[in-house]
């Protein structure tokens, strides 16, 4: 069998068309998710996690334009989708949020309604893609309330988002999200908005979900904590771009992006003696003017001299799955 | 949510007792009182009054209690529909009042629906469609129908259906059926003169609401919960109406109940300008000839359906905003 990859997404480049000028929030983002797997993208605020991830369910705001590269998804019976080329609003695409891939989102108190109940909100979803009737939607809906751990899901899913608690609310939003049984979960952010004890407990429920539903999962998030304890796969991105990739291990154990390794040193521990918590120099540099060359030339602590300033380096196999786009991995003798 | 409502009746109750004392006061605040004005009235017209009359009136109206014997009989047959007596035009205040209220409220009714009918399409086509073209076209219309005053817009509509169409479109009524039997023909009569007021009414405030609706709508459409209502795969338009109209809405739904009072007060220049005979012009004449009973009456009225306008717009509230009903 040639391809267990459930999403490949190649070159993606997006432009945000603002009244300032053009933001490109993504240029050239490169990962796959095997069918099964759970990939981890993180990075810095801004850096354009969610926007590949919108990109993706193709829910990118008006102004949002994808302007280059392709995103594949393979379908329940491995059957190709071209996500870029579909209409964004289309019946296509619209056939595939939902039943094939479906997002939670970082917010749950404003990423639902507050005026419809919550069980209004996860039955919509199963009449619209499934074949059943209300009552039955109705069953499904309270089933998985039951799995996502909300007590007395009878009572609950005719009460309104604001009654429930932060960590209830994102329960829901999960029990939404596993509606219509889709193959791949994008999850953003899913703990950011949560209180540390609750956090676990979602991680750990979504991890559940994983399992129980045989989902591929790409998790979005800025906390190394968290991709540590949930995912096989890492992609650090840095300003629109994937700076390294690895299997998690790799990425801990051997970073070799100055990018990676600056992230992982910033890190609080409780053991080692420090004292003060290493942080990365310098702020992000501003969107609407990239740096040339790496991005990162600005803080790099490594960087090299001139030929970090020339052109983005190209992507380097440094171990096996383990990929580095950095000069320091690069034989430079002939430069 | 009953308990609610108990709450909210009580505090209408206060406030309507506030408000008769005060309506009471505006009534008795001219110098003298109304019946001297009357008099005095009656006497530079020539019309001869004898004191046993003045005296009977007197009697009549309790002028001779103490103020709070005067409130009291005064809100006790405001209370049984006897509004008392208006001296300018020598009638009931019921009478005068009832007999325009219901043109008045086919009037203010048909522009409210006009104005919604006409106003929330657009609104939200506006918004979905923000800084395109017939964005621009509907916002500079909108900015016209602002900035219009209603009576030039009346004047104009009358002088070109007057010239154009040799309709004359004051008053409601064609002089022939003014004082017919209510039927088919009066009925189409009326249709066809009540367009006009219903445009010129409507206009500004149809032109208002757009504004409003699209502003409501577009704060609304960026909200994450319309994009995770997208996230579930379901068609744009009906994402669209479901969620973020819905909640653009709820200010309009839940200040319905505002419109009450101005369903008897509203457009009174317009309807001085048509020659409506609706309450709008009858208030305005009475405060004119201090015609206070009168006067008194309507603030009173007035008072009342702001009252239980608000009251109604409390319940609505509740009733769309699910945040409300549980506190």
């Amino acid at each position: 069998m040639a391809n267990n990859n459930i999403l490949e997404v190649e070159n993606l480049n997006v432009h945000f068309h603002t009244d300032e000028g053009i933001v490109r929030a993504l240029n050239g983002v490169d990962f796959k998710v095997e069918r099964g797997e759970a990939v981890g993208i993180v990075g810095e605020s801004g850096c354009g996690k969610s926007v590949t991830s919108t990109s993706v369910m193709r829910l990118l705001p008006g102004v949002g334009e994808i302007a280059a590269g392709t995103i594949k998804y393979y379908d329940k019976n491995k059957k190709q989708h071209d996500i870029i080329n579909l209409k964004a609003d289309g019946e296509h695409m619209r056939s595939i949020r939902g039943p094939e891939m479906s997002m939670i989102f970082q917010e749950p108190m404003t990423a639902f309604s507050p005026v419809h109940t919550i069980g209004n909100q996860i039955i919509e979803k199963l009449l619209y893609h499934e074949d059943i009737d209300k009552d039955e939607a109705r069953r499904k809906a309270l089933e998985l309330l039951k799995k996502v751990g909300i007590s007395k899901p009878e009572q609950r899913i005719d009460e309104y988002p604001f009654q429930y608690s932060g960590g209830m609310r994102q329960r829901a939003m999960i029990a939404m999200g596993l509606a219509c049984e889709p193959q791949l979960l994008i999850a953003d952010e899913p703990t950011t908005a949560l209180d540390v004890t609750i956090q676990a407990q979602v991680l750990k429920l979504i991890k559940k979900m994983q399992a129980d539903y045989n989902l591929s999962l790409i998790l979005i998030t800025h906390d190394l904590g968290v991709i540590a304890h949930m995912v096989d796969y890492v992609n650090v991105m840095y300003l629109g771009r994937v700076v390294e990739s690895g299997p998690v291990e790799e990425i801990f154990d051997n970073p070799a992006h100055p990018y990676t390794q600056d992230l992982l040193k910033s890190i609080p521990r409780m053991t080692g003696n420090e004292g003060k918590l290493a942080s990365i120099e310098g702020a992000v540099p501003d969107a609407y003017s990239l740096p040339k060359g790496c991005p990162f030339h600005t803080r790099c602590r490594k960087k090299i001299g001139e030929v970090c300033e020339s052109a983005y380096p190209e992507r380097q196999e440094i171990s096996a799955d383990h990929y580095v786009n950095c000069y320091l991995h690069q034989d430079l003798g002939d430069k | 949510m009953s308990k609610f409502i108990m709450h909210r009746l009580l505090f209408m109750v206060v406030t309507l007792v506030i408000i008769s004392i005060l309506s009471f006061i505006i009534i008795q605040l001219p110098p003298g009182d109304y019946l001297t004005s009357y008099i005095t009235q009656l006497r530079s017209m020539g019309t001869d009054v004898s004191d046993e009359q003045i005296e009977y009136l007197r009697e009549q109206y309790g002028l001779d209690d103490p103020v709070y014997v005067q409130y009291f009989k005064w809100i006790g047959n405001f209370l049984t529909g006897d509004m008392g007596f208006s001296f300018s035009w020598n009638r009931p205040v019921n009478e005068l009042v009832w007999e325009r209220l219901g043109l008045t409220l086919v009037i203010s009714i048909s522009s409210l629906l006009f104005t919604w009918i006409v106003a929330f399409p657009i609104g939200i086509y506006t918004a979905l469609r923000q800084n395109s073209l017939s964005d621009y076209f509907f916002t500079f219309l909108s900015f016209i129908g602002v900035a219009t005053p209603n009576f030039l817009l009346a004047l104009v509509l009358m002088y070109v259906s007057f010239k154009y169409f040799g309709i004359n479109v004051g008053g409601l009524f064609s002089p022939e059926y003014a004082d017919a039997a209510w039927g088919i023909g009066k009925i189409t009569d009326l249709l066809q003169h009540l367009w006009i007021p219903v445009v010129v009414v409507g206009t500004a405030g149809t032109a208002g609401l757009v504004r409003i609706m699209r502003a409501n709508l577009l704060d609304e459409l960026g909200k994450p919960y319309v994009t995770t209502a997208k996230s579930k795969g379901i068609p744009n338009y009906k994402v669209i109406l479901k969620y973020p109209v819905r909640i653009a809405l709820n200010p309009f739904i839940s200040t319905l109940g505002w419109q009450l009072p101005k369903l008897i007060s509203g457009s009174t220049i317009t309807a001085v300008v048509l020659s409506l005979p609706t309450t709008g012009p009858l208030l305005l004449d009475a405060l004119k000839s201090q015609d206070m009973y009168l006067a008194g009456s309507f603030i009173m009225l007035l008072s009342v359906l702001t009252v239980i306008g608000t009251f109604i717009s409390d319940i609505l509230l509740a009733l769309v905003d699910p945040r409300i009903r549980y506190v």
